[in-house]
């Protein structure tokens, strides 16, 4: 009985930490695409802060917030992407990309499209006041919301 | 002077003031962008939250002029008994209803609970954001972020009860016009319809159309200051 017991125990301890280990084949792919939206998050919420007046307009902050953030789009993507690192495959806990991101490239073709027609004109309005600023800043966060409506996951 | 008597022994009258329609009207109008804006993103940062705080308007309007306004409009008119509410419907699946001037006795209980939803719906949109705070409600950080997630996860459970209940609602008059020949789009229109002289209804009592306007001004400065606008 207490042989049982310890060979049990033994089992479930490796079974325990084998799924609380983080190193997937995907971690650095997906740690690295995180960081990227990290730094969009950071510039462009420097840029609404100062567009919802809750902190004050700097034109010169804001302008290089607007470019820093079009620089992002600009990122080539090719290896952030791999096949199988979607939050249903992977077994990454923080990974929220859903698999429609593979299966509906197009859209996902179409919106990056958008976000960067968008961040090419918050970089022209940013810097110049902050009505041109307040004004094209909306197309911004309609394009970051277009993509994660549907293609990231739900918090838990 | 409630109505002009015709050859036909039919004459007209008024059974929903000006206020109650526009309120209508504007509402139908409202939801119906805001359920587009909701659902498919469209001027969705734009526009959902403005949109959303007219309907905050339109509810207090409401509530003010089912106090004070005419007796038709009455919040305490809309509270009668269950029991003759669902012996209403039996009266209109036997297609025995008739005109009133007020809402009838099951009618009553679905516009208090489309008002219940809507104040829910506008209340708690005030108190929260998206994930990543791109469209926040005026009085968003309010609470913390718990409260505040599920202030969030009850505007999208009660959008869709709302989504729910609107459809009832159509469904329902559309059942009143075509089963039971009852028209009750028009009369929300243009206020009026005709009865039968023998079976004429009493009209409401009215109450002065500046009192409605005095009702909407006072929504509009009460919730116009609470969201900010100046």
């Amino acid at each position: 009985m207490k042989r049982r017991l310890a060979t049990f125990g033994i089992a479930l301890t490796l079974v325990a930490s084998a799924s609380m280990a983080e190193d997937g084949p995907h971690d650095a792919a997906i740690e690295a695409r995180q960081a990227m939206f990290q730094l969009y998050g950071y510039h462009f919420g420097i840029l609404s802060d100062m567009a919802k007046e809750k902190r004050d307009y700097d034109a010169a902050l804001a302008a290089e917030a607007a470019d820093n953030l079009d620089a992002v789009t600009r990122l080539g993507q090719g290896s952030f992407w791999p096949q199988g690192s979607d939050s249903e495959t992977d077994g990454n806990a923080r990974n929220r990309a859903l698999p429609a991101i593979w299966s509906d490239y197009p859209d996902i073709e179409e919106k990056a499209a958008a976000l960067k027609e968008a961040s090419e004109a918050l970089v022209s309005a940013a810097g110049t006041d902050l009505d041109a600023l307040q004004g094209a800043i909306g197309p911004v966060g309609n394009a970051c919301k277009g993509c994660h409506d549907d293609y990231r996951a739900e918090r838990k | 002077m409630s109505g002009s008597p015709s050859a036909t022994g039919t004459r007209t009258i008024r059974i929903w003031d000006v206020w109650i329609r526009l309120f209508h009207w504007s509402l139908v109008l409202a939801i119906a962008f805001l359920v587009y804006s909701g659902r498919t993103g469209e001027l969705f940062t734009e526009w959902h939250r403005r949109v959303g705080e007219l309907v905050l308007v339109l509810v207090v309007f409401r509530l003010l002029w089912g106090v004070f306004g005419s007796s038709n409009a009455r919040l305490a008119s809309l509270i009668v008994d269950p029991r003759a509410a669902l012996a209403h419907l039996r009266d209109l699946a036997a297609r025995r209803v008739h005109r009133e001037t007020r809402h009838n006795a099951a009618g009553g209980w679905a516009v208090l609970a489309l008002l219940v939803l809507l104040g829910v719906q506008a209340v708690t949109g005030l108190f929260i954001a998206d994930e990543d705070e791109i469209v926040e409600g005026a009085l968003y950080g309010a609470f913390g972020s718990d409260t505040s997630d599920w202030l969030h996860h009850v505007h999208h459970v009660n959008a869709d009860l709302l989504q729910v209940l609107v459809v009832v609602h159509i469904v329902m008059i559309a059942v009143y016009l075509l089963h039971a020949r009852l028209n009750l789009v028009t009369p929300m229109v243009t206020g009026r319809a005709r009865v039968t002289a023998e079976r004429a209804p009493d009209e409401p009592s009215w109450r002065p159309v500046g009192v409605g306007a005095v009702c909407a001004a006072v929504a509009l400065a009460g919730v116009g200051r609470l969201c900010g606008w100046f």
